[in-house]
């Protein structure tokens, strides 16, 4: 009797912690859809356009679902109306925003995300320019696996850098974070091709700028302290600079200018100037003018940078003391637009590609 | 005095079995809200304060340990255990109700939380049945079950993820708006040995202060390593938007054959309320068998069991009308705060008090 009410004890236990118990939501694989990419963008009419790909997980004919609706979640439900399957968002990894959308507060969207138990911090999120849903539909004639292509497009680049990958998670920290702003990679489609552009700068949740080409590897390089960039093309002066091993260090003292000290080491790729690079005096003079391009260019972003009142490089942090504070959040804000900024670069070629090319 | 297999104490617990007991009832239900209470970097200080200033009430509930000859009779003993009973029903109903809140929100929405109620006390009676030394041996189990989780935090206390500036600055420039609070909540953070005060029976009459000494710093390490992976990670604006970081930021924790950690960390964290729910069981269960004077006759699990269905019934009246929304619950937590603070504060001084009084009054009785 005793051994039949522990039998019993353990079954019920079982049962109802696995799930298998009266009012539970089932997860049938069978039965679901778990989508992995969203795209979000705003109608003139201010209702949200909710388009996603469906279904990742059977062999099935792969198709672009797209619905309208005044509130995210809204959309999400109608959606799952839309198909046979019950839509899940337990696999989301990638959220994308049209640039309209971003344009606009993006915060109440992101929310819900943030809320719903079932989607990771670690959504990867992206700002398009163009017609997100034809590229869809243009890419599944192509390749059907677009959706786990672009996935791993992410996590590649989220190691490897050359794209300032983010997710929700580094969104919304920047976003409270007093001394620095939120800043999301920016897509653009050109004849059907989704092509990196650049990065998205955020403030208060609406996209204020963006930061592209050469400009967007400056930027990244001043993003983080120390970092490996494979090329950095200076088409304007005919060479290619790579293998470049950059630090970067950001002063910002209490009272007094920023200070930007960028040191390069690198290998001259490609060069197609005028100067013979076999003459150490000309080598030198080749130095010293890139580090004067670089300088410029360097304090042309910032300047910018400063323009749209943003501060993603976290230079405000640089200011704080382990017993100083010398900048509330509200008095840093208003200081950043008219802080002074000076940029040193300094710029050490080890190998200069010596090949003769005149006989 | 027989009192049956629940209270049995012929078989000692080992010395460092206390040490572990310790930690496991300090990290309790507040490990789960504190860096939301603490948010500021200079907490780090707060709680190693509080750390240090509460070791020394660890040193008065080490004395407590060592007297082992059942003094306590009479009426004011009996009159005593009604604020007792009360104060146990309290500590259960925040650790049951939140928790079982916690797997409402994070693992199951579709399932109601009166299912994890039952859930969790047929799992505490089912240990507290066996009686009182086993409950205390499973403070290892409960140990082993949990503390593995803090590693997987590593991974959130490195750079990228991680943004040090967030340590700065390290001072507190104005008092802050929440800062007695916070100095209570990490008081009643440490708080859990006060229960072992009545256990003297169980330590074999061995010194045991430096054991509990050890238990409690474990608990001050853990503590501050959790506020500050949660402080490098979110930073101060941020950790203080977010319910329950210790379990939201685990969820950004993957690994490269496992996501979605919390829903193994959430039930391994369940074995310590196990063990403290368990403990409150039998302490219930002594508490009313005193009130009703009927600590001479042999305990029963069927009384046992009655009470934990008393309980099941209590806990099932708070969730239907007195916990059902976030607001209730920090109502819960704060006066739980307040009650647990003092008990920890008092409940050691007084017992030593009372035990003072009885034995000069049968010195007295003695010599006189």
């Amino acid at each position: 009797m005793k051994k039949l009410g522990k039998g019993l004890l353990i079954v019920s236990m079982v049962i109802s912690l696995t799930g298998c118990s009266w009012g539970v939501k089932s997860n049938i694989i069978e039965e679901i859809s778990p989508t992995i990419l969203k795209y979000i963008d705003r109608e003139p009419d201010g209702q949200l356009k909710v388009s996603t790909l469906i279904p990742p997980l059977r062999k099935e004919k792969k198709r672009v679902i797209t619905e309208k609706a005044r509130l995210e979640k809204e959309a999400r439900n109608e959606i799952s109306q839309k198909y046979y399957r019950e839509l899940k968002s337990g696999q989301l990894r990638m959220l994308f925003l049209s640039k309209r959308l971003a344009r606009t507060d993006i915060l109440p969207i992101l929310n819900t995300w943030m809320l719903d138990p079932e989607i990771s911090h670690r959504l990867y999120l992206a700002v398009v320019e163009g017609d997100f849903v034809s590229f869809l539909h243009h890419q599944l004639q192509v390749q059907e696996l677009i959706d786990f292509n672009l996935y791993q497009m992410f996590s590649h680049y989220e190691q490897q850098g050359e794209i300032n990958v983010t997710n929700l998670h580094r969104f919304m920290e920047a976003y409270f974070s007093p001394y620095a702003d939120s800043m999301v990679p920016l897509f653009t489609l050109k004849d059907n091709e989704l092509t990196y552009k650049g990065t998205a700068l955020f403030r208060e949740g609406k996209m204020v700028g963006e930061i592209t080409s050469l400009d967007d590897i400056l930027f990244q390089m001043l993003s983080h302290k120390n970092w490996f960039q494979k090329t950095l093309p200076l088409p304007e002066q005919g060479i290619i600079l790579g293998s470049l091993y950059t630090e970067s260090k950001v002063t910002a003292p209490p009272s007094g200018d920023v200070k930007i000290q960028v040191g390069l080491k690198g290998k001259v790729d490609e060069y197609q100037g005028k100067r013979n690079l076999n003459q150490s005096k000309e080598v030198k003079q080749l130095t010293r003018e890139l580090e004067s391009v670089l300088e410029q260019k360097i304090t042309r972003i910032m300047h910018q940078l400063q323009q749209w009142r943003v501060d993603p490089l976290r230079v405000g942090e640089r200011t704080l003391g382990p017993l100083s504070q010398p900048y509330s959040e509200k008095s840093w804000k208003a200081a950043w637009p008219d802080k002074r900024i000076d940029v040193k670069v300094r710029l050490q070629l080890e190998s200069l590609g010596l090949l003769e090319l005149t006989k | 005095m027989s009192t049956g297999t629940l209270f049995n104490h012929e078989q000692p617990l080992q010395p460092w079995f206390w040490a572990v007991l310790v930690n496991r009832l300090q990290i309790g239900y507040f490990l789960l809200i504190l860096p939301k209470i603490l948010v500021y970097p200079y907490m780090l200080w707060v709680i190693l304060m509080v750390g240090l200033v509460s070791s020394l009430n660890l040193h008065l509930i080490g004395k407590c340990l060592a007297i082992h000859d059942g003094f306590m009779k009479g009426v004011w003993l009996r009159v005593w255990m009604v604020p007792a009973i009360g104060i146990l029903l309290l500590k259960m109903t925040l650790i049951v109700r939140g928790y079982a809140g916690v797997v409402h929100q994070f693992l199951f929405p579709s399932i109601g939380i009166s299912a994890f109620i039952v859930l969790m006390l047929v799992a505490a009676l089912y240990l507290a049945k066996h009686g009182m030394t086993t409950v205390l041996h499973f403070c290892v189990i409960a140990f082993l079950a949990s503390v593995w989780a803090t590693i997987l935090y590593g991974f959130l206390a490195m750079p990228p993820e991680a943004h040090y500036s967030y340590l700065y600055p390290l001072i507190p420039f104005q008092w802050p708006s929440n800062g007695f609070e916070s100095l209570l909540s990490v008081w009643s953070a440490f708080a859990g040995p006060e229960y072992l005060i009545v256990l003297g029976p169980w330590s074999g009459g061995k010194r045991l202060t430096k054991y509990l000494l050890a238990g409690h710093v474990f608990s001050i390490l853990e503590y501050t390593y959790l506020f500050f992976v949660s402080l490098v990670f979110l930073g101060s604006p941020y950790l203080k938007t977010v319910e329950f970081p210790v379990f939201n930021l685990l969820r950004y924790v993957q690994l490269p054959f496992f996501e979605r950690l919390e829903m193994i960390v959430i039930p391994a964290y369940m074995t310590p309320l196990i063990l403290i729910i368990s403990l409150l069981l039998l302490y219930l269960y002594g508490a009313l068998r005193i009130l009703l004077n009927r600590n001479r006759k042999p305990a029963h699990t069927r009384g046992l069991f009655m009470v934990s269905l008393a309980v099941a019934g209590y806990l099932l009246m708070v969730d239907r009308w007195l916990w059902t929304t976030e607001i209730h619950r920090r109502m819960w937590e704060q006066a739980q705060m307040y009650v647990v603070g003092a008990t920890f504060a008092l409940a050691p001084a007084l017992f030593l008090g009372y035990y003072a009084m009885q034995s000069r009054r049968r010195r007295n009785e003695k010599t006189g």
